[in-house]
């Protein structure tokens, strides 16, 4: 229960930092993307199996913010969280550096399949006619995008473990009874 | 174990997506109103304190870089200043014999907006400047559809949602929005179209029509869904669009994109006597 209050508190000061701190701060087209930096950060730390509901509640959660068509958030955000737990399983090494650097890539990746794919939904969504150069964002600002989310990610990867480490502390409960 | 890996994980990743696909492809919007109605209530208030929050900081890391650029402004400013003077010098000639016109035809003047101030309280959260969220809902007046401007003619856009203290603004940058617009220097007539993170364009000029380069778009008075006059944007670049029936011209937005405080809500059906 107290797991479920604190990452939907989670969810909610993201949500906020998102669309009134980040996109204040950063200009157009290169605010990171702290949603999903917090669903890669709960896949690694929970697995795909404790995180996918997360994923999709922080998905329904975004689409209600972001005026994005409902459903997007949450495609977005679950394909991409099974796309961590895919290649972390099988790539990320113990080697620290290594492991830095494969994650970090991870987090690349995912950040350009979400901004492309919020771009994509939108348009596909709108109601005129799609043109190539609207489906694909200008590289210069999504290079910025993707710098600003890594660096993100390695900003909150180890609060969230130290928050998710200090719940199952909590949950780890001890009954004492008294005999006599 | 590759087979174990793929088996529940896929199949729950592959559910999922198909009915966020479906939601987005056969979903009706109104279906999840109550959940963007709720969401808004409660981040209303704490995005206007992180929103100011950020405003500080920007203006804090604006100071610090323009103390070195502060003589050359000073010096583009004082010119700007001087040529401003002539303008308006001119212009006040202009205004009187409007005025005396204006009496002589019995006319109401143009800009008699009944306006409603607000606060941007949250830019588009992606950053791709689609979207603005005020501090202005139903309980202040704001409806869907009310024309959202800044410094007194220069259309941002239109209220697309209505929350109880809180409205979602379209911009018109967003590719959904589609403006009817005329260049005010030569009144070609057309319809300027957001795209997605790549400003506005202005589409559907006849090739007979002359669009120069600088000129302003402003809205037209075709259509009743907009006050005639607002600006819209600069013309940037002028080229035939790809079926070379039409011209189209790129325009780069009059707004200043997502980076305004303050706005006004053109409050509809209003005007003041």
């Amino acid at each position: 229960m107290e797991r479920s209050v604190v990452r939907v508190v989670i969810i909610l000061t993201v949500l906020v930092v998102q669309t009134s701190f980040f996109s204040a701060l950063f200009a157009e087209g290169t605010v990171p993307l702290f949603p999903l930096v917090v669903v890669i950060a709960w896949t690694l730390l929970l697995g795909f199996m404790e995180s996918w509901k997360w994923a999709v509640i922080t998905g329904i959660a975004c689409d209600a913010v972001f005026a994005m068509p409902m459903g997007t958030m949450v495609a977005i955000l679950t394909v991409s969280s099974y796309g961590i737990s895919f290649f972390s399983a099988r790539f990320l090494t113990t080697h620290r550096a290594w492991g830095g650097a494969l994650l970090s890539l991870l987090v690349v990746l995912t950040t350009v399949f979400m901004a492309q794919g919020a771009a994509v939904a939108t348009i596909v969504t709108a109601s005129r006619d799609l043109s190539s150069e609207e489906l694909l964002l200008s590289p210069f600002p999504l290079l910025w995008q993707v710098l600003l989310t890594v660096i993100l990610f390695w900003v909150t990867y180890p609060l969230l473990r130290r928050v998710e480490h200090q719940l199952s502390f909590y949950e780890r409960k001890i009954d004492i009874k008294r005999h006599g | 174990m590759p087979r174990r890996f793929f088996g529940r994980k896929f199949f729950i990743v592959s559910v999922v997506t198909i009915v966020a696909v479906c939601m987005i492809v056969f979903g009706n919007p109104a279906f999840f109103s109550p959940v963007r109605y709720g969401v808004a209530m409660v981040l209303a208030p704490f995005q206007k304190i992180t929103f100011l929050f950020s405003e500080k900081i920007l203006s804090g890391v604006r100071l610090l870089s323009s103390i070195g650029n502060l003589k050359e402004e000073n010096e583009r400013l004082e010119r700007e200043n001087a040529a401003l003077r002539a303008e308006k010098a001119a212009l006040q000639d202009v205004k009187n014999e409007n005025k005396q016109l204006r009496d002589q035809i019995q006319l109401l003047p143009r800009e008699t907006f009944s306006l409603i101030a607000a606060e941007v309280i949250a830019p588009d959260p992606l950053g791709q400047g689609n979207w603005m969220t005020i501090n202005r809902g139903t309980r202040h007046g704001v409806t869907t559809g009310a024309p959202v401007i800044v410094s007194g003619r220069i259309l941002m856009g239109r209220v697309h949602e209505v929350f109880a203290a809180s409205a979602r603004v379209m911009l018109t940058t967003h590719p959904e929005s589609v403006v009817n617009a005329t260049v005010s220097d030569t009144g070609a007539q057309g319809i300027v179209r957001g795209h997605y993170g790549l400003g506005l364009t202005f589409d559907m000029a006849l090739q007979t029509d002359s669009i120069p380069v600088g000129s302003t778009v402003v809205t037209s008075h075709i259509g009743d869904a907009l006050p005639q006059g607002l600006s819209l944007g600069i013309v940037q670049e002028v080229h035939p669009s790809e079926d070379r029936l039409f011209q189209q011209a790129t325009l780069t937005p009059s707004n200043g994109g997502m980076r305004q405080r303050f706005v006004f809500v053109i409050a509809t059906g209003e005007e003041k006597k």
